[in-house]
């Protein structure tokens, strides 16, 4: 029997408030014969965060449901893409009376932990307290169920346009054959899935006052569809759309520092040299949160928050006193974002029914080489399942 | 034994205090008096500055960085200081001026909403002025510039001035195109092409506000479409000329905001070109 227990007050189970890194927040659920302690390491700051996580008990852990064993395999997966390695964590025996009694869980590091008692914790947690650089990863979101469709009714058709044009963008690019593109756009479908259900966790979050610097639903699904494209494209096909989606994240990259230094020379009148040494700090102390695309569009009116005791050096006295009485919107998260194509019916990809023979009979040819590369190649669709679990939150480093 | 609970009184008096707040708002929009306030007027008009002190000490401060920048690049002279100075305050000032003005209006009126309404026609351009900034074309400032240098200077504070210019352009133009990235993917090759055609066919915008990129996005939306069907396929042109086409129609929003001006074609000309052109 899996027990789900909701801590504190609210749907969203549990919450921790006020807590600075690096302490540790500790709560303590005692509800019946069970008392539950949670400790989980700041890695940043945070005013307030959710908990939601499933308790299985250790003699009934290999009943889990079919979710909660993915969330349990994940990490052992992680490992061993990362790591050609066995987990010797992962066959670990579960400690007697653990549940009954007390269980001490340290979520960052301890995704082994984590799914021996099947605790399930969310993304959002290992995004918000380690910035996209987890300790221990693959501990697997699942929003709530209301909360999850409510989401997906209200901005799936958004999501929908965001896998619709990767997949147009990757046609374009890297020429797939009708196939390798079918592949690729089923691939899409779970790929847009996890992103709703990351997106979803992270709203949940946003309500609470969270912020996360992965706002950028395009990244998590582009990473998802490079996951598939080495699935089924060539190498040659994968290296072109991998090339792209590096410069693209360059070029948004460079254009939200231009924006910022620019920001800054209306504020404060820089000259030549300053404007050169200021787009330098910036490049130097980037941060994906100033790409946002009211950042972009408001220029004017929005001053990220930037490295202060970096860029005042390179000020003149006036400038300086300027800069102070700027406002800085360091606690502004500005939603997630799926670009802007609201309302747009975006034409279905047209295929010449002519071609359509020659490339079945090229995507043949290309699937049985990529087969014999990459065992497991029938399970492509599980597989890029799993690993997009993990990587979209990498894509927001 | 039926105790009362002892807060149940206070209970009472939210309904209470809700009815008292109903019957005055009703009595007030019934007669159409909503006594606005002084610190009401000071908000719509100075907006993120909050109120007229702050918004002096500000437009102060950024008169003593135009000024330090053009001393930096022309090396003025004391009395050419002097002058800039005097006539950057005369702008603080005639701002104010204005602002008194309408404020005097504003006082007589306020218990009056339609006339409130209308005093808004009068707040919007120093909105708008707040927004751009005061030292633009028509500002004192910029006239005495010009009266003030000689040449030489003149020639250097465009040179620089040209610079800065076309330093934000770029911003801008990375923007829409940053802007379309986001929502239909472009290739390196297709980043490139865009922002030549962006750069031939926009220009550097004269007054800046927060309201830039709708400056820019009317400005590109003016270029001929067939122009940009060269460099995008017809998906990115479907999402690129939809996000255009919001932009065609706000030629008016812009000039009423103080975003667009009727003459942003005429260049910044020395008083001796100033008596040629004429």
């Amino acid at each position: 029997m899996i027990q789900k227990w909701h801590l504190g007050r609210g749907e969203n189970g549990l919450m921790i408030r006020k807590v600075q890194p690096p302490q540790r927040a500790t709560a303590v659920c005692t509800s019946g014969l069970l008392a539950v302690s949670l400790t989980l390491v700041m890695t940043q700051p945070c005013d307030a965060f959710p908990v939601d996580f499933v308790l299985t008990p250790p003699g009934e852990a290999k009943q889990a449901k079919p979710e909660i064993q993915a969330a349990k395999e994940a990490p052992v997966n992680a490992r061993k893409a990362d790591d050609p390695k066995p987990a010797a964590g992962n066959k670990k025996p579960l400690k007697r009376g653990f549940v009954r009694q007390k269980a001490a869980i340290v979520a960052v590091g301890a995704a082994e932990a984590a799914a021996e008692v099947g605790v399930v914790l969310g993304d959002l947690i290992n995004d918000l307290f380690s910035g996209g650089n987890r300790g221990g990863k693959a501990v697997v979101a699942k929003p709530a169920v209301k909360a999850l469709k409510n989401f997906e009714a209200q901005y799936g058709r958004h999501f929908d346009q965001v896998v619709k044009t990767e997949l147009h963008f990757i046609r374009t690019i890297c020429e797939p054959t009708r196939q390798q593109y079918d592949a690729m756009a089923t691939d899409g479908k779970l790929i847009r899935t996890k992103t709703i259900e990351k997106f979803a966790l992270q709203r949940q979050g946003i309500t609470r006052g969270i912020q996360s610097k992965d706002s950028n639903a395009r990244n998590s699904i582009a990473e998802g569809l490079l996951l598939s494209a080495k699935r089924h494209l060539s190498a040659d096909q994968t290296a072109i759309y991998e090339r792209e989606l590096i410069a693209r994240k360059e070029a948004a990259k460079k254009v939200a520092i231009l924006v910022t230094a620019e920001k800054l020379d209306r504020r404060l009148i820089l000259d030549i040299p300053q404007r050169a040494q200021i787009t330098k700090v910036l490049t130097e102390n980037w941060n994906p949160s100033w790409g946002a695309p009211q950042m972009l569009i408001r220029g004017g009116q929005f001053l990220p928050d930037i490295p202060d005791l970096k860029i005042t050096p390179i000020l003149t006295a006036t400038q300086k006193k300027v800069l102070k009485t700027t406002t800085q919107q360091s606690n502004v998260f500005w939603g997630f974002n799926v670009g802007r194509n609201q309302g747009i019916v975006l034409r279905d990809e047209e295929w010449d029914e002519e071609s359509k023979d020659e490339a079945s009979d090229k995507a043949e040819a290309t699937n049985k080489v990529a087969n014999a590369d990459k065992p497991g190649g029938d399970n492509a669709v599980e597989a890029v399942d799993t690993k997009q679990a993990e990587a979209a939150p990498e894509g927001s480093k | 034994m039926n105790k009362q609970h002892p807060t149940s009184w206070r209970s009472g008096l939210l309904p209470a205090a809700i009815l008292i707040l109903c019957v005055t708002h009703f009595d007030s929009v019934a007669y159409g008096q909503v006594g606005w306030t002084d610190q009401q007027l000071d908000q719509w008009v100075f907006q993120q500055y909050g109120n007229a002190s702050t918004a002096r000490a500000r437009l102060k401060e950024s008169l003593k960085l135009y000024t330090e920048d053009v001393d930096q690049i022309c090396s003025l002279s004391d009395a050419q200081k002097q002058k800039l100075q005097l006539a950057g305050q005369g702008d603080v000032e005639r701002f104010f001026r204005k602002y008194t003005e309408v404020k005097t209006k504003f006082q007589a009126i306020r218990n009056d909403q339609q006339k409130v309404n209308k005093v808004f026609q009068d707040i919007r351009p120093l909105q708008a002025k707040l927004r751009t900034g005061l030292y633009d074309r028509d500002s004192l400032l910029q006239k005495c510039l010009v009266n003030t240098i000689n040449r030489k200077q003149f020639l250097q504070y465009m040179k620089v001035d040209k610079d800065r210019q076309r330093f934000h352009h770029e911003a801008r133009i990375g923007v829409i195109i940053s802007l379309l990235d986001q929502a239909a993917p472009v290739t390196t090759e297709q980043r490139r092409e865009l922002s030549e055609l962006l750069r031939r066919e926009t220009k550097p915008l004269e007054k800046s506000s927060q309201y830039d990129h709708y400056a820019m996005m009317y400005q590109a939306a003016k270029i001929d479409e067939g122009k940009f069907q060269q460099i995008l396929d017809d998906i990115q042109w479907q999402v690129f000329n939809q996000q255009l086409g919001q932009m065609r129609g706000m030629e008016q929003w812009l000039k009423q905001n103080g975003i667009l001006s009727d003459d942003d074609d005429s260049e910044i000309l020395l008083p001796d070109e100033q008596v040629a052109a004429e």
